[in-house]
């Protein structure tokens, strides 16, 4: 028996001329994906913008979840080939079918069955196979039920002229755009909910990402790092390869903190953060910033204080969640696995310092002449200089750098 | 570096070690085996035992079993007394989590009554309250000879004989952080006693409980019956051997230490007071080894990895729990109020703490609050 995996592309209908780097990118992700997940022989054809993979093994759940997570991928459709009985007797696939779906045992659950002859020659209608399947299903799991509008299960079934070839699911990938099309940015993670999501619609549009966290050590714990390796652990899995960057802060944090008026701490640490980030995209040439924020959020995201932020940035600052409601965000969250890390409680050293009036519509002057009076260029170079750095592979499993290298 | 969590636990004696390494390579053999290595080495356990007996003021009838760690010792009390539905037990919630966790969890397994103590604002036992505890229905008093947080002391001969007076309970004392530190002596009042290795000087993984020879406690493990059936597990001589060594050094300095600790304790906590004037201790009747106290608006941990920047060692919560942040129902106990949870500082002492050592702390340890008060104005 041959297993067949038939891999449909996201969006390569919009791109004419470059239709060619899409499809080699998105496939170069696959085949990484197929040398982490899948461990026998596999061969790969392209076919009407498809693609076709084949193999002697099975196809492992993990597999298939690692594909649903390869941005610009849009259905996974695994597949048997089995050899056809002579005198069109379709016995060995109706009892591949009811073998593929032994979980209906277990579980109640909605489906139909649609029948293509590519072989013309083929006398039985479609129709009536079709229904031959539904009456099967139907008697062997008594849960099963038909539903010919949007069913949980498609049983697929293509009649070739020496095969046949049976499909009982298919998983919708994340869609978008693949790895590296569109760029390079830097995400700045923070532990909370946002940021992950942020960079998981990045993730979509094609975007490579790297992380970066300003560790507030010692006003923090190194309990947070934990979270944030768990974090990009889940996060790296929408990427073919990353890094995680973490930047000390605490010093820096407690310098502005006695340097300014209570009420603007968040906002210059927040600048620190970006200039920070900013010099650190210069090691690694990403192009844009990539955050959590989400208009009138939180006091330090009023639609003033973000624009300080792009001011400070030499870079575009994406914000993909700018206009998504919390609950939105956390639903999101949920779908992509990082709410139930991001729950974790975990010291947060802006809280610690926060003012119990913080500022929502700074005033520009007192910001202005606060940025021509401190310079902290030395500190945050020092900063860079202390900076860990990891790589992450798309397994999420994550490796200390031995030695400082850009060479992501 | 500068340790002050010798209450957590303690570096090794010179000569606890160099015992530990010699007997790890020479005393290998099974102490139940039956040829002559095991029997030697069963004669040099049964020795150690009394040695140990010895060291408590105990009588020769009496029961020291090794376990593995004072958790252990105190678990097998409580959980080997076969408590009923409506037996009382009378309990701290101040004490260490090794004495609640086990005590709670029988309670509502077996719907055992609690009771629990009320400590006054200087850590140490309201005895009206207590005495109002006491009676024919409680089967079990567990008590903290230094509780590990605040270092208060209680009058153990006073307590266990009004627990007798007015009970047959079974009395179980926990002595972890004052053996070896201060005079602890064995009376009638007191049923079992719990003592650990670790934090006298003394290797990790052996400690010790006494048992009166009357006792109702059943074992925890069961299998080849060694240390008289109270706890099967082959017996980790080279630790017995350690502990002791450890015990006996450490009784034989008590006196000395004890004295250089009080002055210690005393110039670290006038300096501080000095210095930092928000500064709350209230535990007065403690320990020379812990001292804790307040400080409002700086988070403990925060001031701890300041400091362990510095190389100075401090603790914030007790060690085993201080994954605990907010409420802690410990403190709650010893009468801090919620709002200082996170403001608590222990700082404890061991034999080789020096003045110096202390002047080293007192000065970083102001440092560091110069470096943060901004936080606590704020607060």
């Amino acid at each position: 028996m041959v297993f067949h995996l038939v891999i449909s592309i996201d969006e390569l209908w919009l791109k004419g001329k470059n239709q060619r780097l899409y499809l080699r990118s998105a496939i170069d992700h696959i085949n990484s994906v197929f040398k982490n997940y899948h461990f026998d022989k596999f061969s790969q054809k392209i076919k009407f913008q498809r693609l076709y993979y084949s193999s002697p093994s099975p196809y492992s759940d993990e597999l298939i979840t690692a594909l649903t997570k390869v941005p610009g991928l849009s259905y996974i459709s695994p597949s048997k080939v089995m050899p056809r009985a002579p005198n069109e007797d379709l016995e060995n696939v109706y009892a591949e079918i009811l073998n593929e779906l032994s979980f209906l045992e277990y579980t109640s659950k909605t489906f139909r069955a649609s029948v293509r002859r590519i072989d013309q020659f083929f006398s039985q209608h479609s129709t009536v196979i079709e229904r031959e399947i539904g009456h099967r299903v139907i008697t062997r799991y008594p849960r099963a039920k038909v539903k010919l509008q949007k069913p949980e299960i498609e049983i697929d079934v293509r009649i070739l002229a020496k095969e046949v070839s049976i499909s009982v699911n298919s998983y919708k990938g994340i869609g978008g755009l693949p790895w590296g099309t569109t760029g390079s940015a830097l995400t700045m993670l923070s532990g909370g909910f946002d940021s992950p999501v942020a960079s998981f619609l990045m993730a979509k549009r094609g975007i490579k990402q790297s992380f970066v966290f300003f560790h507030a050590y010692p006003f923090v714990g190194r309990e947070v790092l934990t979270k944030i390796k768990k974090l990009v652990s889940e996060l790296a899995k929408y990427q073919r390869n990353t890094h995680l960057y973490i930047i000390p802060f605490g010093d820096i944090q407690n310098l502005i903190s006695k340097n300014c008026n209570d009420e603007y701490r968040t906002i210059f640490f927040k600048k620190y953060m970006v200039e920070l980030a900013n010099l650190l995209c210069d090691r690694l040439n990403a192009t844009a910033l990539i955050t959590g924020d989400s208009v009138g959020q939180v006091s330090s995201q009023t639609m003033e204080n973000l624009h300080l932020m792009d001011i400070a940035s030499k870079r575009m600052i994406m914000r993909p969640l700018i206009g998504f409601n919390k609950l939105e965000i956390l639903n999101c969250a949920t779908a992509i696995g990082t709410h139930s890390i991001s729950i974790q409680p975990h010291d947060d050293a802006c809280a610690l310092f926060a003012s119990k009036n913080p500022i929502i519509i700074p005033d520009v002057d007192y910001w202005n002449s606060w940025e021509r009076e401190h310079n902290f260029d030395s500190e945050l170079l020092a900063a860079l200089d202390k900076m860990e750095s990891f790589s992450v592979n798309l397994r999420g499993e994550i490796f200390k750098k031995d030695f400082f290298s850009f060479d992501s | 570096m500068k340790y002050f969590d010798h209450a957590a636990s303690t570096c090794l004696y010179p000569e606890v070690l160099e015992n530990l390494l010699e007997s790890l390579r020479e005393d290998f053999a099974n102490p139940s085996s039956q040829h002559v290595l095991g029997h030697d080495l069963r004669e040099k356990i049964e020795s150690v035992r009394s040695r140990f007996l010895k060291l408590l003021g105990a009588q020769a009838q009496d029961f020291f079993i090794f376990t593995s760690s004072a958790t252990e010792s105190n678990n097998t009390v409580v959980l080997g007394l076969n408590l009923n539905a409506g037996d009382t037990i009378v309990y701290s919630p101040a004490d260490h989590p090794s004495l609640t966790a086990p005590i709670e969890n029988l309670a509502k397994k077996y719907k055992c009554e609690l009771k629990k103590i009320q400590l006054n604002t200087d850590g140490t036992i309201n005895l009206d309250q207590f005495s109002d505890l006491l009676s024919e229905k409680v089967k079990l008093v567990a008590l903290t000879h230094i509780n590990n947080q605040s270092g208060a002391l209680i009058e153990i001969e006073k307590i266990t004989k009004l627990v007798k007076d007015k009970t047959a309970a079974h009395v179980h004392v926990d002595a972890v952080q004052s053996f070896g530190k201060i005079p602890v002596k064995l009376s009638c009042h007191i049923d079992s006693m719990s003592i650990t290795s670790h934090k006298i000087g003394g290797p990790k993984g052996i400690a010790g409980l006494y048992l009166k020879a009357s006792h109702k406690v059943a074992p925890l493990f069961l299998g080849g019956g060694q240390e008289k059936g109270m706890r099967s597990s082959t017996e980790a001589f080279p630790l017995i051997f350690a502990f002791l060594t450890a015990a006996e050094i450490s009784i034989k300095n008590r006196e000395f230490n004890f004295n250089k600790n009080v002055e210690i304790k005393k110039t670290i906590e006038t300096r501080l007071m000095k210095a930092i004037p928000k500064l709350q201790f209230s535990f007065q009747h403690s320990s020379p080894y812990i001292f804790s106290f307040v400080l409002p608006g700086i988070p403990s941990d925060v001031l701890l990895r300041h400091l362990e920047i510095r190389q100075v060692y401090i603790s914030s919560t007790s060690a085993c729990s201080s994954k605990i942040v907010g409420y802690n129902p410990t403190l709650a106990a010893l009468n801090i109020p919620e709002k200082h949870h996170k403001n608590f500082i222990r700082i404890s002492l061991g034999v080789q703490t020096s003045i110096e050592d202390a002047e080293l702390l007192i000065h970083e340890f102001i440092k560091v609050w110069d470096d943060l008060k901004h936080m606590n104005q704020q607060a």
